[in-house]
């Protein structure tokens, strides 16, 4: 307890010490002190008046230093005037001491700073300079002169000096979309009665937002040049450029009437009596300047693809009432940006959503509040969703681009993904339009676009590998070659022996067929006659066989046939010896005994074939 | 002395392997990376492979993925591009490049061309150089082979085998040749760029003061006719050409 009530104690004593620091900045920062005269350009033989205010927030308020005044007369002075006013319970004052003054010469003549030392602090006010012509600055013109004409007249009187617009804006050079505020203002000090705005200004490349301003303008003052100025706010306008390059704003312009104060001359008696007593009142045209914006496009780089012109400080929320709800109940889904910018022009990213989830036109509302310096606001879409079949969704998280003209960047912010629970429906449909969804399976709908997933797997090779540059494929090439150069000179090696080997035999073949005719010879009158004809059989086939060169398995009466007359022998011949050899086979294995002169008659014909076929082969 | 010499090459094998394996952990380091959404830290993954001297179709591939996410769509364009020398009748990076197409400032139309011209240009896109070069290799030992078994039945039986299959394939293999005769001269004679900077002014002549010819904007492919010091002349589909400095471009 005890530690608690000291801990309360310290609190107190920081609490005070900061309420006193507070008090002693406002209390410092409550005084101020400006100088200001009645006009700033005079005639030498011309006076005017100079003077200094102290204003603050206490009835005690201290004497200025004056500074001197080494050119001018001081025909009097100072007057001092007091001023207490409670505004709101709030007590101000304000101390004006008045000098009436008189040049002593011409030119430049400056007026020096008023000082004020109060609590410890040195205010100065601003100095002053006056022009000092030679005569009178105002000197009577003849078309002042007019008799008394109407009540209202225009008058020379006030131009430039005592009355004047000025339109003021916050930046010359601002982004596509960036918002520049205008003010129109009047400064005047004569008295106004009443103002009537003839010429809008256009804001043509802008899109404009009017600040709201008071029925009657408030009005404050202002020194300029060391003239004390009332000031009016007539208008004040953000405007947002949506076009790029040199934009103008064209001017303001009013009439006004306005109360001058009677100008003593010699007149008779009557006429001041028919005078308004307190002044004329004249009428006057007030043309302000034009100005020139300078607007940049906004720059390519970084600008995100969903990027739909949004300039300022924007927050992009996504929200929905509920996350669980049963099939068929209509959920809300809001998307919200808010912030300051041109709120009007920013689009709102579409959604996507499952398949299964019916989805009615958003409901858009924005809200534009026009008050301070910058418009703000914010700009709803509102969805109504009705899932249709149960289970979980995830509506996908939105993206929402600006541009951020303080930072001189492309800001996005993505919203969260949302999961959606939906339940099994307790209640029964509410709407009749309900896509068809059958049991026999749906089509794949495509939700969205996207590129493809990236792959996984890869075998790499050095970077500015050519394969026809490469050792190894021709290598591969060379190797190819080597190999088919030394298979043919391999297989023609071997042809040649081969060659040699039928040679020998070819060359055998009269001396083989010769032994076999021999040994038919010798077994004439042998019993065996199969015997006989085997030896003929072989003798005839045995030299064609050995001479063409034909293997046993491809002997037939057809391949012999083509291949003889293939060398060029007469057909008779060949089919002679076809005979002979068909015959020789057939009475291998016939029966029948054929007599000792029937076989050296087939002997003889044998004989005499193999010696014709010699001489062809 | 020969057994040192194998030591050797096997040293050097094993450190080509080396670094191939480093590879491999990298580019899964930078899958991952890619899958969790971190596509700036994956493009970095992927560049140390480059770096390290290794390339491959899907890494360029994976990378113009990532560059995509990350709204760089000419660098995702010129990735894609070098992904499409490796990767033939790939699907899916046949539609990445029309997705990222559609994104692009500049619609070209491609002129319509003869249909001879279309069918060679698709023989040639058939296959990658690499591949084809060792189909044309293949094909060559086979009819080889082929010469050697006609050459053993001539020798030996006096007698012609495989006549027609000898003579399709020498056809084949001296066609495919040529194919790839022409894709070596392609590759080495026609370069393509795409363009980087998001607008690029092109002259008629390699000078700044000469007359602007017309404006690209990013991730335009061009093909570069010839070069002047810091200058090039590129050449659109529809057969446009006009000159731009080098540093606006880079070459696939």
């Amino acid at each position: 307890m005890i530690v608690k009530k000291r801990h309360n104690k310290r609190f107190l004593q920081i609490l005070m010490l900061l309420l006193l620091g507070f008090a002693g900045q406002s209390l410092a920062q409550s005084i101020s002190i400006r100088a200001y005269v009645s006009k700033n350009r005079v005639g030498l033989n011309e006076q005017f008046t100079y003077s200094v205010e102290v204003s603050g927030k206490t009835t005690s308020l201290p004497d200025p230093e004056f500074p001197p005044f080494n050119d001018f007369y001081v025909l009097s002075g100072p007057n001092p005037s007091t001023n207490i006013q409670f505004v709101n319970g709030r007590l101000s004052s304000s101390k004006t001491n008045t000098f009436y003054l008189q040049p002593k010469k011409e030119g430049q003549l400056p007026i020096g700073k008023a000082k004020l030392t109060y609590k410890g602090h040195t205010y100065t006010s601003n100095a002053i300079t006056i022009t000092v012509t030679k005569g009178s600055s105002a000197a009577p013109s003849a078309s002042n002169r007019q008799p008394r004409s109407p009540v209202v007249r225009n008058d020379q009187e006030l131009s430039g000096q005592s009355l004047y617009l000025k339109t003021q804006i916050s930046r010359r050079n601002v982004y596509l979309g960036q918002q520049v505020t205008v003010t129109y203002k009047l400064y005047f000090r004569v008295n106004v009665r009443s103002y009537n705005m003839d010429k809008a200004p256009t804001f043509a490349g802008f899109w404009n937002e009017d600040f709201k301003l008071p029925a009657q303008p408030t009005i404050e003052n202002e020194v300029v040049n060391g003239v004390n100025y009332n000031v009016a706010v007539l208008r004040k306008v953000a405007l947002f450029p949506t076009q790029s390059g040199d934009l103008t704003i064209a001017p303001m312009q009013i009439t006004l009437e306005a109360v001058v104060p009677n100008r003593r001359r010699s007149r008779s008696l009557f006429d001041s009596f028919f005078d308004d007593p307190f002044g004329n009142v004249v009428k006057k045209t007030v043309i302000g300047k034009a100005l020139k914006i300078h607007v940049k496009p906004l720059p390519e780089a970084g600008k995100p693809a969903d990027f739909s012109g949004a300039v300022g400080k924007f927050r992009f929320r996504v929200t929905v009432d509920k996350k669980q709800a049963p099939v068929n109940e209509a959920i809300s889904l809001k998307l919200l940006v808010s912030g300051s910018g041109n709120i009007k022009m920013a689009a709102l990213p579409k959604i996507t959503l499952p398949q299964d989830i019916e989805q009615y036109e958003p409901k858009i509302s924005s809200k534009i509040k026009h008050q301070g310096n910058v418009i703000s606001g914010s700009k709803t879409a509102e969805y109504i969703l009705i899932p249709r079949i149960e289970g979980d969704y995830q509506i996908k998280p939105l993206r929402f681009s600006y541009f951020d003209p303080v930072q001189k960047q492309y800001k996005t912010i993505t919203s969260r993904p949302i999961s959606l629970h939906i339940l099994k429906g307790g209640k029964k449909q509410l709407t009749v339009n309900q896509p068809a969804v059958n049991f026999s399976g749906q089509e794949v709908a495509l939700l969205g676009q996207d590129i493809r997933f990236i792959k996984e797997f890869s075998d790499f090779e050095k970077i500015g590998y050519k394969p026809y540059l490469s050792f190894s494929y021709w290598l591969s090439i060379l190797l190819g070659v080597l190999l088919f150069l030394a298979f043919i000179l391999y297989n023609n090696r071997q042809a040649v022996l081969l060659g040699n080997e039928r040679l020998a035999r070819s060359r055998k073949a009269g001396k083989i067929a010769a032994k076999q005719l021999s040994r038919a010879r010798s077994l004439l009158a042998a019993p065996q006659e199969t015997e006989f004809y085997k030896a003929i059989s072989q003798a005839l086939q045995g030299f064609v066989r050995d001479r063409l060169n034909i293997e046993l398995s491809e002997f037939s009466t057809r391949s012999v046939r083509e291949k003889l007359t293939g060398r060029g022998i007469a057909p008779q011949e060949v089919d002679e010896y076809i005979a002979v050899l068909e015959e020789s086979d057939f009475r291998q294995y016939a029966s029948g005994f054929a007599g000792r002169e029937d076989r050296r008659n087939f002997y003889e014909k044998a004989k005499t074939i193999l010696t014709k076929l010699e001489k062809w082969i | 002395m020969s057994r040192r010499f194998l030591l050797i090459g096997f040293f050097i094998l094993f450190l080509g392997n080396l670094f191939a394996q480093d590879a491999q952990t990298l580019f899964r380091q930078g899958n991952r990376l890619y899958q969790q959404g971190q596509y700036t830290q994956a493009v970095q993954n992927y560049s140390k492979i480059l770096k390290s001297g290794y390339e491959s179709g899907a890494l360029y591939f994976n990378l113009g993925n990532a560059y995509y996410k990350l709204d760089s769509l000419a660098l995702a364009r010129v990735n894609y591009e070098r992904a499409r020398r490796f990767l033939k009748n790939d699907r899916a990076l046949q539609d990445n490049l029309k997705l990222l197409k559609m994104r692009l400032v500049d619609k070209i139309q491609t002129p319509p061309r003869l249909i001879l011209s279309v069918w060679w240009n698709a023989l040639l896109g058939l296959f990658s150089i690499k591949t084809l070069s060792w189909i044309v290799v293949g094909l060559f030992w086979l009819t080889l082979l082929l010469a050697g078994l006609r050459q053993y039945f001539l020798k030996r039986r006096r007698q012609e085998r495989f006549k027609t299959f000898f003579i399709t394939l020498l056809f084949i293999f001296i066609f495919l040749g040529l194919v790839l005769a022409q894709k070596i001269y392609r590759n080495e004679t026609q370069k393509f760029a795409v363009v980087l900077k998001p607008k690029v002014t092109l002259f008629a002549e390699p000078n700044r003061n000469g007359t602007e010819v017309f404006i690209l904007h990013s991730g335009t492919e061009v093909k570069i006719n010839r070069s002047n010091g810091r200058w090039l002349e590129v050449m659109l589909i529809d057969g446009k050409t006009g000159w731009l400095e080098r540093k606006f471009l880079e070459i696939i």
